[in-house]
């Protein structure tokens, strides 16, 4: 069963009863199971007021070039050199790299862990992907990255561009203003 | 005084704090001058046309990009140049949001903003603008990209941004009187946006994926003609207690299905939120945007608004349109720019 986070996009409190959720104000949210999600008849009513979003949780995978420090028995050295055995790992909970024991496989080792980490990466975005679709009411805004340009405005265009202009006497536009600034300041 | 003596003057009349109404048919830039309001207003829309066309179009006083290799004919007149050829405009937006992936038209809309809204007044001068609430009946309607491109467009021109709802505008430009508590309802060209404000706040927004966009091209396949006919038709002015022509019977068949939809959109949207909304005086409706320019618009709202009436979840005081629909919400975004916070 997977989890989703469900978030109030409006500035309203949402109540959805069969779920238990309610949610105070924009911002707002609080995480639920899928089938809770699934089986909910009074979302259909909200589902404009809330943003639905699966819980990606990523599966860990012990991935060379890392692995759990004791689990392989540490290779003694050879015999005759005066060094001593080293010391058997504290704790097997915690990772750490081999890449630094090896040597002179240093750039292969690298490229291999790039590739690796790439495919950690694909891994999860596909998790996501299938997350989503597998929703109950997958339609709402999109979650995901959106692409902005670095630079829009095109420099040295050549632009002649006719409008339309206007203008009108609007006296009462300063009280507007003052009667407007008071209203927000309340 | 040189013409850049007075050009500088000009500029320096014009109070910080510019509103912009960026629509799907118009973007409208309106500033403040001691007690004028000054709007500009270019026409959303371009064609592209090969570049040996550019001396034509400089003869003919035709507005025009040049950007690289290409050749693009500008507002109002690339509707009439695609008229003459024969083709079909291109919009830089639908649906009341830019259309996303459409790197063209994205620098196309900056030079239109670049144009109407000048340079700023001082660095960093505040720019309210306009964006719609995501539609109710549209499936994945989001406004983010949208008002993301907006904003960098603007940053890019010098501006400070500042988001505001095109409903939420209009009831700050028309609802004064009842310090701004109102429905405002602006029938756009690609959707109809709404929004309950009561003391200035947004208590309820949100759109319909319907507006004069929807109308042509429903009454163009009724009438077999094209979207694009019944545009100029209804810009000619179409009045819809008495229309002329078929065409013009389409055209006031669909205003009215347009309006039975908004109105009905908002019983239910109001339903919805019944237990949050509490409003304790009756309050105005305010219609505006282009589509409810058309003659008789106000009468066919009032008049379906009754059968309505008895559903509708708030009391209203009147109902009536905006002074000038076509800057309502560019003179409500003003109001907000100028304002301090």
């Amino acid at each position: 069963m997977g989890l989703v986070r469900v978030v109030n996009v409006s500035s309203l409190s949402v109540a959805i009863p069969d779920m238990l959720v309610h949610l105070a104000g924009r911002g707002d949210e609080t995480t639920v199971g899928s089938d809770v999600v699934s089986s909910s008849k009074d979302l259909s009513s909200v589902r404009h007021l809330v943003r639905l979003i699966p819980v990606v949780t990523e599966k860990k995978m012990p991935l060379w070039p890392f692995h759990k420090p004791g689990t392989p028995a540490p290779a003694a050295p050879p015999t005759g050199t005066g060094l001593t055995p080293p010391s058997p790992p504290q704790s097997d909970t915690t990772m750490a790299p081999t890449v630094p024991a090896v040597h002179g496989d240093g750039p292969l080792l690298s490229e291999i862990r790039d590739l690796l980490k790439v495919l950690v990466h694909q891994g999860s975005a596909t998790s996501h992907t299938t997350g989503r679709q597998s929703l109950p009411d997958a339609a709402g805004p999109s979650d995901a990255p959106i692409f902005i340009p670095d630079s829009i405005v095109p420099r040295g265009a050549e632009v002649k561009i006719n409008m339309n202009s206007s203008e009108v006497q609007k006296p009462d536009f300063e009280s507007a203003k003052n009667a407007l600034s008071k209203a927000r300041k309340r | 005084m040189s013409k850049q003596d007075s050009k500088k003057v000009a500029m320096s009349d014009l109070e910080s704090g510019v509103g912009l109404d960026c629509g799907t048919m118009n973007f409208v830039a309106a500033r403040k001058s001691g007690d004028s309001i000054k709007t500009t207003r270019v026409r959303d829309a371009f064609i592209d046309l090969p570049v040996e066309q550019k001396r034509m179009l400089t003869v003919s006083n035709t507005s025009y990009v040049k950007l690289d290799d290409k050749l693009l004919v500008i507002g109002d007149e690339a509707l009439e140049t695609a008229n003459l050829f024969n083709r079909e405009a291109r919009r830089p937006m639908s649906g009341g949001v830019i259309t996303p992936g459409e790197i063209d038209a994205q620098q196309v809309i900056s030079l239109m903003l670049g144009r109407i809204l000048g340079k700023p007044v001082r660095p960093g001068e505040r720019c309210a603008y306009s964006v719609p609430a995501p539609a109710v009946d549209v499936s994945g309607s989001d406004v983010t990209y949208h008002s993301a491109i907006l904003k960098k467009i603007l940053v890019e021109l010098g501006y400070s941004p500042e988001p505001t709802n095109e409903a939420h505008a209009i009831v700050f430009s028309e609802c004064q009187k009842e310090n701004f508590s109102g429905l405002g309802i602006s029938y756009g060209s690609g959707m109809t946006n709404v929004c309950l404000s009561y003391n200035a706040m947004s208590a309820l927004e949100f759109s319909v994926g319907r507006g004069g966009d929807w109308i042509d091209t429903n009454a163009a396949r009724a009438v077999s003609t094209t979207a694009a006919k019944i545009c100029k038709i209804k810009e000619d002015g179409v009045d819809i207690r008495k229309p002329l022509s078929r065409e013009g019977e389409a055209v006031a068949l669909y205003i009215q299905a347009l309006i039975d939809y908004s109105i009905d959109s908002i019983i239910k949207q109001f339903a919805k939120a019944k237990n949050e909304l509490l409003i304790p005086k009756p309050i105005p409706i305010v219609v505006s945007g282009g589509t409810s320019l058309a003659t008789g618009f106000l009468e066919k709202f009032r008049e379906r608004f009754e059968s309505f009436r008895s559903k509708f979840p708030v009391q209203v005081s009147e109902i009536r349109s905006a002074q000038d629909p076509m800057t309502a919400v560019a003179t409500g975004l003003l109001l907000i720019a100028q304002t301090e916070d």
